[in-house]
């Protein structure tokens, strides 16, 4: 029976020694690697449980209603072609957003969208307040529309510039009537960055260039 | 008596019309990405509405779901005046001029002044379903009830009053000719600026307005797309469909052919409405050959009611076995058996058919796990009563099913049970396996408490339960507990491996996980028990009784928890049976532990002279 | 001796030891509602004693608050349990043909003890994220934290010298390996609340963006919600040969979204910042597609799958594969699960779980599957046979 109780020990012990072996545990120590290089790239999104995602496929920008037809429309509608200014990044196109660019200095950064409906969704005013809502300023009326827009051509066509600046965050913008349809040009972000960037935005404007059929 | 009671179970309603009923209620809609009968579709919404299958006006005339379906879509003017909104409490709602004595149903016209009241209730309530007060679940569940009621009723065609419905093909056919071709050469002109027929352009508007508020609106999407179909496509609502002309699709014949129906209905036009009927119903075998036979299926299988026959036959199987110790053992035994296996049979089938239907195992939320239990439960006791013939087996198993069958009842509230399973949920061999063999050691291990529960009863008040009895039972609790360490260890186990094959882990120490684990150890601790000689057959009755506890617990106490939302489930209605069904078994174990002085039996009037 | 052994073998310390395990797993439970999972298999699970304390939700809380329950935590139930069983083996169980069921099941009721202890100790949990036509070479933990120093001024590759944010202890230095730079924390919050300040304030950072955006920090509540993100956040002043280089404010949410702050040393420069810990890959798992099927006319889900291809720095190891919910890819001794995705069905969401212990359980499960069956036909046919 002894013989058996010291084996029995020598098993257990045996056991013990091999279980922390292979635990290894792992230390809490700085370490020092390498990595193939990297370039900083945009946010990263943070998880979301898949049970929770219930979005509706279409994509409405803020205040919109989204009629059946838009997407398709948008699809419809012509080419655009641009230069991009050098210190600007550009980041891929999809659905109803034509293009869109991030500029970002020290001081933040800020987004350019383009957009195209059919119609004139409701028409400048409405646009323009939809867009002074963005950045929480009050809305305006006709009377108003001259303090904060001046006509701009892009790509040959008569359309409005506009300058809306809030607290803390700014939009800088084209609209454009074209044949049936309205183009955007929002350039939206902190205040600081989108007023630095102001002559970027209009050498954007100046070349961008709209597939055009009708002439 | 049996043979009446499945008589009348199981006969199928034969309607007093000449409208072609049985034709409407299997034609069919998509819902929960499966195609089922409107008859389906009719039920469901009636018990989340009513809480029961069956309208009665206010004229003490009875409606089935069906029919009442039909006024509320195509009458609805007729359909308002009839109870069925359910409120328990109507004076608690705190809104004045609602409440009638006795009355617990309420139509859409008594509560229509009281809209606006009803909307503020419901904003000034608790966003956190888990933490709500009755009167806020109370206010909740009305708000929902009315939405969902506006909803389907609106689900066939647009919204309005007689005027409307009555010419609705004259509405159809004039927004087509609009949508093709006029309506968007007005609106392009608008656009280039030019010249247009503004009352054109504005009907156009208002069509296209109103279609589009009833493609958001309609709750059920009856227009399947244009041959050939696939089977993974989206069906459409009515507004949707009516919407995508614009997009230059051809107005699906489904819209027309209801529209069509509705007409013929208002105007009590039997032989129209069967006709038009005949049409839609051979447009949708021709569009999905193999899916008439399955939603036939489901409509009968609706009318059936299997479950609720099966529930009254345990009853009557309980009561039997009941009498048969009193009086004529072997007759009644060997009815009660029979019975048993009869209602077994009846269980077995509302199981496999609830399989065929959804196409899926036969465990996929609560509602089916209890029916599970059920089976399971009265599977066991039909080989125990094989076995040891004394109704013991028989009168436990009736008692389990009956139970379980109630509580899958009232789950079965929420609405549809035949629900679609969620991407984690997918059907994947360790998953189907692990449910089937985990519920089923949840039937064991309530089998072996209720077994015990008996030898509690008898030892306690029975005279003739003798040394004999006792072992035989003991030793089936013995038996059917092994059964049940067996099961829950190996689904455990199972849901282990199912878990390491999706999220990377073996054991999370989720609370269902937690759960299971201690039906396993409740188990094991019975079994170490009785092998240590730990316990006499007392202490294993009680045990067997705690398990009881540990299994409700595991089965439905964690669903109750709101893990991370900070909520205990104390609020929700489920919680105050729990804590009933657990007072309930602390109260047996009590009894059990009776001093063998209070055991009548002789059994334990024998353990009284050894301990004295 | 002998009655310490008879102790530790006998089944009454089995029964006790199990209805304790009940206990500590039912309270547990019940704690999880307000500490979510991971944190309660942290303090019920993975110690050696744990306290119950009477929630506030509960009713009576006014009379009942001092209501303490101490409990013996996993790891002293497992213990014990592994030495009761090991014990009654080694002193009672003589091998048999008919005990040889129960032998197995103990067998791999052990084992499973063990792997479980192994699994805590050694397993590795962290996320990837991959856009759909782009890829990635390194996973992410959100519960734990980096403090790093990046120097890109190398053409071919970025030094990265880390610091596990369990060292940034207040008024502790660290010295960063193989590089000039010591690192003394001035103040850590495991979790903050991280914005601009509207006016001037006292902040003990003088550097990047807190300096230049005017962020400050002020430390919240840890939040244990399963699905919670602790802003990790700290002051932290980098020392040189020289001298202080300054004080910066680094937080998990200063991210890419910010211009990156820099620490200057002569003609050296490095990027700092406090980040999600990252664990770093000889490969690159490139996202092909990602599908995500709904029950038709629903938004159910009822399948994701993410076609996927890992791209080795040694060529030969590289591998396609297809993961989807139940079929993960396992690759490089990593387990890649789908666990999520975002950005609207472009963006999958992996779950890479480094456990090399992950065979045992299906071992033990064999084992123990094979030891019940046995022990238990052997039961059921002795039964019949008496019945006959």
């Amino acid at each position: 029976m002894a013989k058996k109780n010291t084996t029995s020990y020598i098993h257990l012990a045996a056991m013990c020694l091999a279980f922390s072996a292979l635990t290894g545990c792992d230390s809490d120590q700085p370490v020092s690697y390498q990595i193939p290089k990297e370039l900083r790239e945009s946010k990263l999104p943070l998880p979301s449980s898949p049970a929770a995602t219930t979005a509706p496929d279409m994509p409405s920008p803020a205040g919109m209603q989204l009629l059946p037809g838009m997407a398709e429309a948008a699809q419809a509608a012509g080419d655009l072609s641009y230069s991009a200014p050098a210190s600007w990044i550009e980041l891929p196109a999809s659905g109803i957003r034509k293009a869109t660019l991030q500029a970002s200095d020290s001081n933040g950064s800020a987004e350019l969208s383009v957009l195209v409906f059919p119609g004139d969704v409701g028409g400048t005013l409405a646009n323009v307040n939809r867009w002074l809502g963005q950045i929480e300023l009050p809305p305006i009326t006709d009377a108003g529309l001259a303090d904060i827009s001046s006509p701009y051509t892009i790509s040959h066509h008569a359309g409005i510039y506009v300058r809306l600046k809030g607290e803390t965050q700014a939009i800088l913008g084209g609209i454009l009537p074209f044949h049936g349809s309205t183009w955007f040009f929002k350039f939206i972000g902190d205040r600081r960055t989108v007023l630095a960037n102001e002559t970027q935005l209009k050498a954007f404007l100046d070349s961008v260039a709209l597939e055009d059929d009708a002439h | 008596m049996a043979a009446l009671i499945i008589g009348y179970g199981l006969i199928p309603t034969k309607y007093a019309t000449e409208f072609n009923i049985q034709h409407f209620a299997e034609l069919p809609v998509q819902v929960g990405g499966r195609i089922k009968p409107l008859d389906s579709v009719a039920r469901n919404t009636l018990l989340i509405l009513s809480a029961r299958q069956k309208v009665v006006t206010r004229d003490g005339q009875t409606l089935p779901p069906i029919l009442w379906f039909m006024d509320l879509t195509m009458r609805p003017e007729l359909a308002d005046s009839y109870p069925i909104f359910k409120i328990e409490f109507p004076d608690d709602l705190g809104l004045p001029n609602l409440a009638q004595a006795g009355e617990r149903y309420y139509s859409f016209n008594d509560l229509k002044p009281h809209f606006e009241a009803l909307l503020t209730a419901r904003s000034n309530i608790n966003p956190e379903p888990r933490q709500r007060s009755a009167y806020e679940q109370q206010v909740a569940d009305l708000n929902q009830g009315l939405s969902l009621y506006h909803r389907i009723m609106h689900s066939l065609h647009p919204v309005g009053g007689s005027d409307r419905l009555d010419r609705l093909s004259d509405e159809y056919q004039s927004y087509l000719t609009l949508a093709t071709g006029k309506g968007m050469a007005e609106l392009r002109k608008q656009q280039a600026g030019q010249e247009y027929d503004s009352k054109l352009l504005d009907s156009f508007i208002f069509f296209a307005d109103d279609y589009l508020k009833l493609s958001q609106l309609a709750q059920l999407d009856v227009i399947p797309p244009p041959p050939p179909v696939a089977p993974m496509a989206d069906w459409k609502n009515v507004g949707l469909e009516l919407l995508d002309v614009m997009k230059g699709q051809a107005l699906s014949p489904y819209v027309t052919g209801y529209a069509t129906l509705t007409m013929a209905y208002r105007a009590n036009d039997a032989v129209r409405f069967n006709q038009d009927l005949a049409s839609l119903r051979q447009r949708f075998i021709a569009d999905f050959p193999n899916e008439l036979g399955r939603v036939r299926f489901e409509q009968l299988f609706n009318e059936l009611q299997v479950f609720s026959v099966s529930m009254q036959l345990y009853v009557l199987i309980f009561l039997i076995v009941c009498i048969s110790w009193l009086r004529w053992p072997q007759e009644l035994g060997k009815a009660a058996y029979w019975i048993l296996i009869a209602a077994f049979a009846l269980h077995t089938f509302g199981l496999l058919a609830r399989m065929y239907i959804q196409g899926r195992p036969p465990v996929t939320n609560l509602y089916s796990s209890a029916v599970f239990v059920g089976w399971g439960a009265v599977l066991l006791g039909v080989f125990i009563e094989k076995f040891y013939r004394n109704g013991i087996g028989a009168a436990m198993a009736a008692l389990v099913g009956f139970s379980t069958l109630i509580i899958a009842h009232h789950l079965a509230m929420s609405g549809d049970t035949l629900e679609m399973m969620r991407a984690v949920l997918d059907s994947n061999f360790w998953l189907a396996t692990h449910v089937i063999i985990i519920t089923f050691g949840y039937s064991a291990m309530f089998l072996a408490g209720a077994l015990a529960l008996i030898f509690a009863l008898m030892g306690l008040f029975k005279r003739e339960f003798d040394k004999e009895t006792a072992r035989s039972l003991s030793g089936m609790v013995y038996g059917i507990t092994c059964f049940a360490a067996l099961f829950s260890l190996v689904g455990t186990i199972l849901g282990g491996i199912w878990a390491d094959q999706s999220w990377g882990r073996f054991w999370g120490w989720d609370p269902k996980e937690n759960g299971a684990l201690m039906i396993v150890v409740m188990a094991a601790i019975f079994l170490h028990a009785r092998w240590g000689g730990i316990c006499q057959e007392r202490g294993l009755m009680a045990l067997a009784l705690c398990g009881n506890i540990v299994t409700a617990w595991s089965w439905f106490g964690t669903n109750l928890l709101g893990v991370g939302l900070h909520s205990y489930g104390f609020t929700d209605s489920g919680f105050l049976w729990m804590i009933g069904f657990a007072a309930s078994q602390l109260f047996c174990i009590g009894l059990v532990s009776l001093p063998w002085k209070f055991w009548r039996s002789s059994f334990g009037q024998a353990k009284q002279l050894k301990a004295s | 001796m002998r009655s310490i052994f008879k102790f530790f073998s006998s089944l009454k310390l089995t029964v006790c030891l199990l209805s304790f395990s009940m206990a500590l797993i039912f309270f547990g439970t019940l704690d999880q509602v307000h500490y979510g999972i991971w944190h309660t298999q942290k303090l019920y699970f993975e110690s050696f004693v744990a306290i119950w304390s009477y929630p506030q939700q509960w009713p009576a809380f006014d009379q009942l608050y001092w209501l303490r329950l101490p409990l013996p935590g996993g790891y002293l139930l497992g213990g014990l349990l592994f030495i009761n069983l090991i014990a009654a083996h080694v002193t009672r169980f003589k091998f048999s043909l008919k005990k040889s069921g129960i032998f197995l099941v103990h067998l791999g009721l052990i084992l499973l003890l063990v792997s479980e202890l192994l699994t805590d100790l050694s397993s590795k949990d962290s996320q990837m994220s991959v856009d759909e036509g782009s890829r990635s070479n390194y996973s992410q933990s959100y519960r734990s934290n980096e403090l790093v120093f990046i120097d890109r001024s190398q053409p071919d590759h970025d030094q990265v010298y880390s610091i596990p944010a369990q060292l940034l202890e207040p008024g502790k230095t660290v010295q960063l390996p193989d590089s000039p730079l010591r690192v003394r924390t001035v103040q850590y919050f495991a979790n903050a609340e991280v914005g601009r300040a509207s006016a001037p304030s006292n902040s003990p950072a003088d550097q990047g963006v807190a300096l230049k955006m005017n962020v400050i920090a002020s430390p919240i509540a840890v939040s244990y919600a399963d699905d919670a993100i602790n802003t990790a956040t700290a002051y932290v002043e980098v020392l040189s040969p020289q001298g202080s280089l300054g004080t910066w404010l680094v937080s998990n949410v200063i991210d890419d979204r910010f211009p990156p702050q820099m620490v200057r040393l002569g003609s050296q420069s490095w990027e700092i910042a406090l980040r999600f810990q990252r664990y770093y890959y000889p490969f690159e798992i490139e996202l092909i597609d990602f599908k995500h099927d709904k029950y038709p006319g629903t938004e159910i889900p009822f399948n994701y799958s993410s076609q996927v291809m890992a791209h080795h720095q040694d060529r030969t190891k590289n591998q396609a594969a297809l993961i989807y919910m139940n079929h993960p890819l396992r690759y490089q001794g990593l387990t890649f699960y789908q666990a999520s995705f975002a950005n609207k069905d472009t963006t999958s969401i992996f779950q890479v779980v480094r456990n090399p212990g992950w065979l045992l359980p299906y071992i033990s499960v064999l084992l123990m599957g094979l030891g019940m069956s046995v022990q238990f036909a052997m039961h059921f046919f002795k039964f019949l046979r008496k019945r006959t």
